[in-house]
C-alpha cells in the first residue's frame, strides 16, 4: 500500500503525533511506501495563510504548541511506545528524510506540480494533517480517498474549535475519521474513537490527546482497507450543525469549566 | 387607542382627566398597529369585547401590505399573519423578494433583519414552504456573519456605520427572539448554544432592581448607557427572549424575568408604579430630566467609549417618569405573556393579565 501524508508549514512541523504516525506505517509490513507532501511550504504562502487563519496571539500559542511542549499523560505514553530515535524533537520532514522517506514541498496541493506528483506516484491512501482545505483534485487522486481526522463527534459538531464546542455543550470528546469530501464536513465517516478526558486537562492538553488519537485512527484505517473491513457511512447534511470559530466570551467559559473541572466526561 | 375608521392603533396616548388622547399622525403608526394586531392575535376571544381580531387584522393586511415599504414591518406583518394562521401571500413575496436582492439584508439595521428573520421562521413553520425556510436560513447566516460580535456575544445595531457598536435593549431583544425561535425551527445546535449564551450574558448585565439598560456597547460588552429604562422593556420585551429561553431549560430565564417585571410594579429607583389595570396603561419610562434627545444619548455614548469608562446610574433626584403610553407595548405585552399561565414571581403581573 502506497501512502501519503499531507501536512503544511514545514518549518514549524514539529508535532511528535505526526513523526509517530509516519514511523507506525513505515512499520506495517503491508505498508509499500511513505510520502510526505507539504503544502504553503514557502515562508510568504505560509504568513499569508497564517494571517488569514489566526490572530497574532493565536499564532504564537500555536507556534509553541507545534514545539512539541504537550505535556499529558497520553502524550507521555505515546512517546514512550516511540523509538529512541523519535524522542528527538524534530520536524515530520527531518524525520522523514532520516527515515528515506520522500518529502516534496509545493506551495499549494492544488499547484499543478503537486498534482503531476500525485499522479505519478500513485497513492493508494492519503491522510490529511495539515488542518487546511485539500482541494477535490487531490483527495480524488488516492484510489482509497483522503481521510482527516475530526476532533469532535460527526455529524454532530462540524466546523471549527471543535474540542471547544465539545466541552461547551458538554459532549463526550471524539475524533471522527472521515474521507474528504465537498461537502465541508460532510465526509463518509469510518471510524469515531472515544478521547480520554481527566480532570486538569486544559483545551490544550485535549487537543494534544486528539492528536494521538487521530494517529492511532489513521493506523486503525490503514489496517481496516488491508483487511478489507473498513465500513463508510454516508453523513446527512440535514443532522448536525456547523459550528463557527468560538468567540473570547465562550473560550472563557470553556477554560473555566475545564479548571473548575465541571465537564461531565472525565475518566478518572 | 384604536380607531376602527382608520384601522388603525394610536402611535402615542396620554391620559388626561382620565381619559385617553390619542394620536395617529406619526408614519410609525402602522408598525405599532402590527404590533398590537400581533398581541392581540394572541389572546383569547373572550377577552376582546367583541373586537374580532382576525377581522381587523384581514382589513388591516388589505388596506395596508401594499403601502408597507420598510423591509422589517413586511417581516413583522408576516410574523403576524403566520401566527394567526392567514393568507399572507403578497407580503411573504416582497419579504423574499428583500431576502434574493443582492446586498440588502446586509444594510438593515438588526431589528429590521431580525423581524424578517421571525416572519420568515414562522411562515416555514406554519406551511412547511421550503423557500422560505431556505430564506430564513440565509438571513440567519448573514446575521451570525454580520450582526453578532462573537467575542461579546452581544449583536451590533448595523452590519456597517458610525453607530454600528451601539445596540439598543430593543434590538437584543428581537437579536434573541429571532435567534431562539430559529435554531429551534432549523434544530441548529450551534446558534441555539449562541442564544442561550448570549442571553446569558444579557441577564448578567441586569441592574440591581432588575432594570435593563437602554444601551449597549457590542464591541467591549458594556452598558454605556441606563437611561432611559422602558416599561416595555421591563414587562414584555425581554419576556421576548426570556420566555423561550425558559421553556427550553434555562435557569437563569425565570429569576431574570421577576427582577424585571417587578420594576414595572414599583421596585425602581423611582418607587413609581409603571402599569396600571383601570384603565389598562402603562408609563413609558424612566429618564433623565431635561432634553434627552437619541443625538446627545448617542454622543455619551461615544464619550464613554472614548474614555473607557463605564455607565452608572444616575441619582433619583435626577430622573422622572415619562407618562406616556403607545400602543406597540401593550402589543408586546399580551403577546408575551398571553400565552403564560403561570410562573413563579410574577404572580401580581399575571393578576393583571
Amino acid at each position: 500500500m502506497r501512502i501519503v501524508i499531507f501536512s503544511a508549514f514545514p518549518l514549524l512541523d514539529r508535532h511528535p503525533y505526526k513523526r509517530r504516525l509516519l514511523a507506525s506505517l513505515l512499520d506495517q509490513e503491508y505498508v509499500e511506501e511513505v510520502a510526505v507532501v507539504y503544502g504553503y511550504s514557502g515562508l510568504l504562502e505560509s504568513a499569508r495563510v497564517a494571517k488569514r487563519l489566526y490572530t497574532i496571539t493565536e499564532g504564537i500559542r500555536r507556534l509553541k504548541s507545534s514545539g512539541g511542549g504537550d505535556s499529558s499523560e497520553r502524550m507521555n505514553d505515546a512517546r514512550a511506545s516511540m523509538g529512541p530515535e523519535l524522542l528527538e524533537e524534530g520536524s515530520l520532514s527531518s524525520q522523514a528524510s532520516k527515515l528515506q522517506t520522500e518529502v516534496k514541498r509545493f506551495d499549494r496541493f492544488g499547484d499543478a506540480a503537486c498534482l503531476k506528483f500525485l499522479a505519478e506516484w500513485q497513492p493508494d491512501v492519503g491522510f490529511n494533517l495539515s488542518g487546511l482545505y485539500i482541494p477535490e483534485a487531490v483527495y480524488s487522486l488516492p484510489e482509497k480517498g483522503v481521510f482527516g481526522g475530526h476532533f469532535a463527534e460527526l455529524p454532530r459538531i462540524r466546523g471549527a474549535d471543535t474540542v471547544r464546542w465539545t466541552v461547551m455543550l458538554d459532549q463526550p470528546m471524539i475524533v471522527s475519521h472521515q474521507v474528504l469530501s465537498q461537502g465541508y464536513d460532510l465526509g463518509d465517516v469510518v471510524l469515531r474513537s472515544r478521547v480520554t478526558v481527566n480532570r486538569g486537562d486544559t483545551i490544550g492538553d485535549i487537543r494534544a490527546k486528539c492528536r494521538e488519537v487521530h494517529a492511532d485512527g489513521c493506523l486503525e484505517v490503514v489496517a481496516s482497507i488491508q483487511s478489507g473491513q473498513l465500513v463508510a457511512t454516508p453523513q446527512s447534511e440535514l443532522e448536525g450543525s456547523h459550528f463557527r470559530k468560538m468567540g473570547k466570551h465562550l473560550e472563557g467559559a470553556v477554560d473555566r469549566t475545564l479548571k473548575l473541572e465541571r465537564y461531565s466526561h472525565y475518566a478518572d | 387607542m384604536y380607531s376602527s375608521d382608520k384601522k388603525l392603533f394610536s402611535f402615542s396616548s396620554v391620559l388626561r382627566s382620565g381619559k385617553i388622547v390619542n394620536d395617529f399622525a406619526n408614519p410609525s403608526t402602522v408598525r405599532y398597529t402590527i404590533n398590537s394586531l400581533l398581541g392581540l392575535s394572541q389572546v383569547p376571544s373572550h377577552w376582546l369585547r367583541g373586537f374580532d381580531v382576525e377581522k381587523e387584522t384581514a382589513a388591516f393586511s388589505a388596506q395596508n401590505s401594499t403601502n408597507i415599504v420598510n423591509a422589517g414591518d413586511q417581516g413583522l406583518l408576516l410574523h403576524l399573519l403566520s401566527v394567526s394562521a392567514m393568507e399572507s401571500d403578497s407580503i411573504r413575496r416582497a419579504v423574499l423578494q428583500r431576502v434574493r436582492a443582492d446586498g440588502e439584508i446586509g444594510r438593515l439595521t438588526l431589528q429590521e433583519v431580525c423581524w424578517i428573520l421571525s416572519g420568515l421562521s414562522s411562515y416555514a413553520d406554519l406551511t412547511g414552504d421550503e423557500e422560505s425556510f431556505e430564506a430564513a436560513r440565509q438571513v440567519a447566516e448573514t446575521i451570525e456573519k454580520s450582526f453578532l460580535n462573537r467575542d461579546t456575544l452581544l449583536p451590533f445595531h448595523q452590519a456597517s456605520g458610525l453607530r454600528r457598536r451601539f445596540v439598543s435593549f430593543g434590538g437584543i431583544s428581537y437579536f434573541l427572539m429571532a435567534l431562539t425561535s430559529y435554531s429551534s425551527l432549523a434544530g441548529n445546535e450551534y446558534l441555539a448554544t449562541v442564544a442561550r449564551e448570549a442571553t446569558r450574558r444579557v441577564i448578567d448585565l441586569q441592574g440591581p432592581d432588575g432594570e435593563w439598560a437602554w444601551f449597549y456597547d457590542a464591541d467591549r460588552g458594556v452598558i454605556v448607557d441606563w437611561y432611559e429604562v422602558y416599561s416595555v422593556h421591563q414587562l414584555s420585551m425581554a419576556q421576548l427572549f426570556l420566555l423561550p429561553q425558559h421553556n427550553l431549560g434555562l435557569d437563569e430565564a425565570a429569576p431574570a424575568i421577576s427582577r424585571g417585571t417587578s420594576w414595572a410594579l414599583g421596585n425602581n429607583q423611582l418607587d413609581e408604579r409603571m402599569i396600571y389595570d383601570e384603565p389598562f396603561f402603562t408609563h413609558r419610562s424612566i429618564r433623565r430630566k431635561g432634553p434627552a434627545t437619541r443625538a446627545r444619548r448617542l454622543a455619551g455614548a461615544w464619550i464613554r467609549t472614548g474614555t473607557r469608562l463605564g455607565a452608572r446610574p444616575a441619582s433619583k433626584w435626577s430622573l422622572e417618569v415619562n407618562p406616556e403610553c403607545r400602543s406597540y407595548e401593550l402589543g408586546w405585552f399580551l403577546y408575551a405573556w398571553a400565552p403564560i399561565a403561570e410562573l413563579p414571581g410574577t404572580e401580581d403581573l399575571l393578576r393583571l393579565k
